[in-house]
């Protein structure tokens, strides 16, 4: 209690500058680039759709063929047929991508906040991340739709 | 079919970024009444439509200073927890009295919001040590109202209860924890309307994440349709963060309330339709 007060006395004074600059920078761009990315290869997968099947791709109903695998080995599917560019391949590519990116960016903020010494906010975070490979791992583990 | 989906997706971007939620709320009724897509598919193009919004959205609201991380981080140990309680009980309760239970709490949540419907700025909130301990509180610059905000958090247990429920709904039905967790700061934890919604907008993502790739899996994200929802969504939600900072947190507010309205409604409804 007294050094959680005297932490707030410490980071709250100068306030305006530079609170958690570390931990925010970092989100910040992991996210942003984690997005960028993500929608770079997606443009790219369309491409190549449209080079493949042409304009025809965009207007007709989009295949929603039933995957026939129900496990996890379909995201090793998807990277053994990243090899030759097939374009639904590549799009799948970067929708992992932007599935992953927030994930990866609570771990990061783990070793952000560490670098800072905030040991609170290191065991917090590292408690969601834990969570959410939990998540990963049970399957239904959280939201399904979010918001 | 594309450019529909793409078009859709823009406008649940925008509203998602404003509002501080995934957007689902708009893209799965678009998907499955408009364009007729299985529940399925719509569900997981609202999946993708929530990761990218609210990484796309958080992204700048963080840069910002408007997304309080700390906040967001320590509530997301509430809802990830909550996610994971709720997988476990999904078999033990039945969604009809799930429904009624958080259809009767949005409602409340709307009264709630329209006594504070004129409200600008929290201003002064009664001292709570636990959030002085989390150091939950933080400043931002209003761009509406051209000076820097400085706030703290407080009822932050009722907030964290709020924030486990939400994490308990959004496992076991899959919808509507953004809206909840927007309730929880500001009403309960009474924070700036728009650090509430651009913190829920960075932990909806994070929530969501954690399933996706269940989904993804199973092959409920077809690259088709998944291709326009990301990238909808994504230029929907840079145009909503710019939106976002000129608004006045009463204008968020009025925004907000319809949306809460409709969601109590139709769950309410759905309680008492279902056996």
């Amino acid at each position: 209690m007294k050094t959680g007060l005297g932490q707030v006395a410490r980071t709250g004074a100068p306030g305006a500058a530079g609170a958690d600059m570390g931990p925010r920078v970092l989100v910040s761009s992991m996210l942003r680039y984690g997005v960028l990315l993500a929608s770079a290869v997606i443009v790219a997968g369309l491409v190549f759709l449209l080079i493949q099947v042409g304009p025809r791709a965009f207007l007709s109903m989009p295949k929603t063929s039933i995957s026939e695998s129900t496990d996890l080995t379909s995201i090793r599917a998807v990277v053994r047929e990243l090899l030759p560019p097939e374009p639904e391949a590549v799009i799948e590519a970067g929708i992992l991508l932007l599935i992953v990116t927030p994930v990866l960016t609570v771990g990061a903020t783990a070793i952000a906040f560490a670098m800072e010494r905030d040991w609170l906010y290191v065991a917090i975070t590292t408690f969601v991340f834990t969570m959410l490979l939990l998540g990963f791992a049970i399957g239904r583990g959280s939201s399904p739709g979010g918001g | 079919m594309f450019f529909v989906i793409f078009l859709v997706s823009v406008a649940a971007g925008i509203g998602g970024a404003i509002l501080g939620l995934g957007g689902g709320i708009i893209i799965v009724p678009a998907l499955t009444l408009l364009l007729n897509l299985p529940i399925r598919f719509a569900i997981g193009a609202s999946i993708v439509a929530v990761i990218a919004g609210s990484s796309g959205a958080a992204a700048a609201y963080i840069r910002d200073r408007m997304t309080n991380l700390r906040i967001g981080l320590a509530l997301e140990v509430m809802t990830t927890t909550g996610a994971l309680t709720g997988a476990f009980v999904a078999g033990y309760v039945s969604p009809h009295w799930l429904y009624l239970i958080f259809g009767l709490l949005l409602g409340y949540s709307a009264v709630a919001l329209l006594g504070r419907l004129k409200l600008e700025l929290p201003g002064q909130v009664p001292y709570d040590p636990l959030a002085a301990r989390l150091r939950f509180s933080g400043d931002y610059y209003d761009q509406a109202l051209g000076q820097r905000v400085a706030y703290r958090a407080t009822g932050v247990i009722p907030g964290a209860v709020m924030m486990y429920l939400a994490g308990i709904f959004s496992g076991l039905l899959g919808i509507g924890s953004g809206l909840f967790k927007v309730m929880a700061m500001d009403v309960a934890m009474r924070l700036p309307m728009k650090v509430s919604t651009s913190t829920s907008n960075f932990m909806v993502g994070v929530t969501a994440a954690a399933s996706a790739s269940v989904y993804f899996a199973r092959g409920d994200i077809p690259a088709p349709i998944a291709a326009p929802v990301a990238l909808g969504v994504l230029g929907g939600a840079w145009f909503g963060t710019n939106i976002m900072g000129h608004l006045r947190n009463t204008t968020i507010r009025k925004l907000f309330i319809p949306v809460l309205v409709v969601v109590a409604v139709s769950m309410i409804a759905k309680a008492i339709r279902s056996p």
